[in-house]
């Protein structure tokens, strides 16, 4: 019940986060980056503070994707010997999975939150851009924390053989 | 306990892990944690699980990745492959084999653009399959042909596996761009001289295609121009030093969505499954490098890596012996995992010994693209020859893999040139801007 509520609210989660990365900031990174080649060489006003606004954008596109990804199947394993395990050793290896994953992005949230609790109380910046950095850090907790609870309520994610023949075309 | 022991250990658990089956971004950033929390404490772990992201997440070469992606799937969804299979058709299909050797030519240029070789295969091998079948090509040949060339697209900048190697490596990415230009340009020469002789000395595997006018041929140039300008316009941008990766990268996207545009191909539905499918990709190899960084950490407190090279420098390998041995490695390591994998798993080790046998990293980094080509096509994985069969289903995958023999002894062959000559990639690099 409590697992089925996890998987529904985080799925959903999920896929917000995958649309804010697919449809505004990857787009966003494009567009600053075109623009930043354009006041360079047409109006040699190059811009100090895009390589900040980059980094940021492609972080976050980066972590928004990350919990729709494990639902997609995107993640790389030795297909050749999972595909040909036995059912109940097949089990075995998407626990040890899902234990691996589930550690690295709970330990990963924690730590974002107190680095975020930090930056905050510190009122750090970025090099060139008078920004706070903290919303971000705190950004990578929340999708890591995402991501740690699609990987608990979903635990194998998309192993089908069909789901990953799409990962690239 | 020995941080040397401690070090093997971990790459024996790492090791397990990803033959269980264990995803290998997790398998690395699980493995890399639990090394670095015995070996550093909690403290220093928890710091580095954090801080790689950060660090690594916000850097601006790393936008070069989303970036490339995002062209070729422009690229690709908007099927713009067809017209440059067609223009090369036109200009060589009337030679023994030309229609193969238009696809060479067409899965180079496309490849070069979508930088991933299963896209290529998968695009071209749906266009021109029928082509051949229809002209009663050899079905060993035509699949041989479109699985091999596939793998062009990581050699032929501006290639994917290139940038992953750089971030890996902190190597210059401009310079392995401009590096991989004459090994592809060997590549496809060597490939399409392997399809002309054997269709020299048997017609039958490759019959003549159907004839073109002059007028039908100058007129297909026109759209070959997208393409030649695309890849003049980013490979001249580097080589010039007026763009950087990531900027070119950007351009690139503008020009192949202008090219789009132009030739009515960009719908919305286009460019939302370009945008989707760029987040996901981006997403999965930055997850692998997170946990390359993480297990690379873990391995150079150990100090297992300066062990290793100690362990050559005793044994006295010699340059050559060393890259023979490593052709075995890459191609048993190909036959079994994905490129990245294969390349996340062994740059860790390899860069420190190729460093002291005064191996230069670009063409270290052209050398394992080539490796990556050749487990791209190696049994029993062979991730191409999968797409391939998906696409010709009535081929066995027995004749694909036997139809892929030649390029593969023609893929080792430019790999003994390259070791005998190492010279050969940097040509370009070193007139580098």
């Amino acid at each position: 019940m409590i697992l089925n509520a996890i998987d529904r609210l985080s799925k959903r989660l999920s896929i917000y986060l995958y649309n804010l990365s697919a449809y505004l900031t990857l787009p966003l990174l494009l567009f600053l980056v075109c623009f930043e080649v354009i006041m360079r060489y047409i109006f040699n006003t190059p811009l100090e503070w895009s390589s900040d606004v980059n980094g940021l954008l492609l972080l976050v596109t980066l972590f928004s994707a990350l919990p729709h990804a494990w639902d997609s199947g995107y993640h790389i394993r030795m297909e050749i010997f999972y595909d040909r395990m036995p059912e109940s050793k097949k089990k075995f290896s998407d626990l040890l999975s899902s234990l691996s994953g589930a550690i690295f992005f709970i330990l990963l949230s924690i730590q974002s939150c107190l680095f975020s609790y930090y930056m905050y109380s510190i009122s750090e910046t970025g090099e060139d851009l008078n920004f706070h950095l903290w919303p971000f850090m705190s950004f990578i907790g929340i999708c890591s924390f995402i991501l740690f609870l699609r990987i608990i309520s979903s635990p194998t994610g998309a192993n089908t053989d069909n789901e990953r023949s799409n990962r690239w075309t | 306990m020995d941080l040397i022991f401690v070090g093997i250990i971990g790459i024996l658990f790492l090791i397990s892990l990803i033959f269980i089956g264990v995803p290998i971004a997790f398998a690395m950033a699980f493995t890399g944690i639990l090394g670095l929390w015995i070996t550093e404490g909690p403290g220093p772990t928890l710091a580095h699980v954090a801080l790689i992201p950060w660090d690594h997440g916000r850097d601006f070469i790393f936008v070069a990745i989303p970036l490339f992606i995002l062209m070729g799937q422009i690229f690709f969804h908007a099927g713009l492959a067809s017209d440059l299979y067609e223009s090369l058709r036109k200009w060589v299909g009337r030679i023994p084999g030309g229609m193969a050797i238009a696809s060479v030519l067409a899965c180079g240029g496309f490849g070069a653009i979508t930088g991933s070789s299963i896209a290529t295969v998968a695009t071209m091998g749906s266009i021109v399959m029928p082509e051949m079948k229809k002209y009663n090509y050899d079905p060993q040949l035509s699949t041989g042909v479109l699985a091999a060339s596939g793998t062009l697209g990581i050699l032929i900048p501006p290639s994917l596996i290139f940038i992953f190697y750089g971030v890996m490596t902190e190597t210059s990415i401009s310079k392995l761009f401009i590096a991989g230009i004459i090994p592809g340009i060997l590549t496809i020469i060597m490939f399409s001289l392997i399809i002309l002789i054997r269709c020299l000395f048997n017609p039958k595997l490759g019959p003549k295609g159907p004839k073109t006018s002059i007028k039908e041929k100058i007129y297909a140039i026109k759209n070959l121009g997208p393409v030649i300008s695309l890849f003049v316009l980013i490979i001249g941008g580097i080589y010039l030093g007026i763009f950087t990766p990531t900027e070119a990268a950007g351009v690139g996207c503008i020009i192949v969505l202008l090219i789009s545009l132009i030739k009515q191909r960009l719908t919305k539905r286009v460019f939302l499954s370009a945008l989707k499918k760029t987040t996901l990709i981006s997403s999965m190899i930055f997850l692998i490098i997170i946990g390359g960084y993480l297990i690379a950490k873990f391995l150079a407190i150990t100090g297992i890596t300066e062990s290793i090279v100690d362990l050559m420098i005793y044994s006295e390998v010699g340059r050559i012996s060393f890259l023979i041995l490593l052709v075995i490695l890459y191609i048993i390591l190909g036959a079994m995992l994905d490129v990245l994998g294969m390349i996340v798993l062994t740059i860790p080790f390899l860069m420190p010994i190729i460093a002291q046998l005064g191996i230069d990293p670009i063409w270290f980094g052209v050398f394992v693209v080539i490796m990556a080509e050749v487990g791209l096509i190696t049994p029993p994985i062979g991730a191409n020859v999968f797409v391939m069969r998906r696409v010709a289903q009535d081929v066995p995958m027995s004749s694909i893999f036997l139809g892929i023999i030649p390029f593969f002894i023609g893929e080792l062959f430019i790999l003994a040139l390259l070791i005998i000559w190492p010279e050969i990639p940097l040509i370009l690099v070193n007139q580098m801007n």
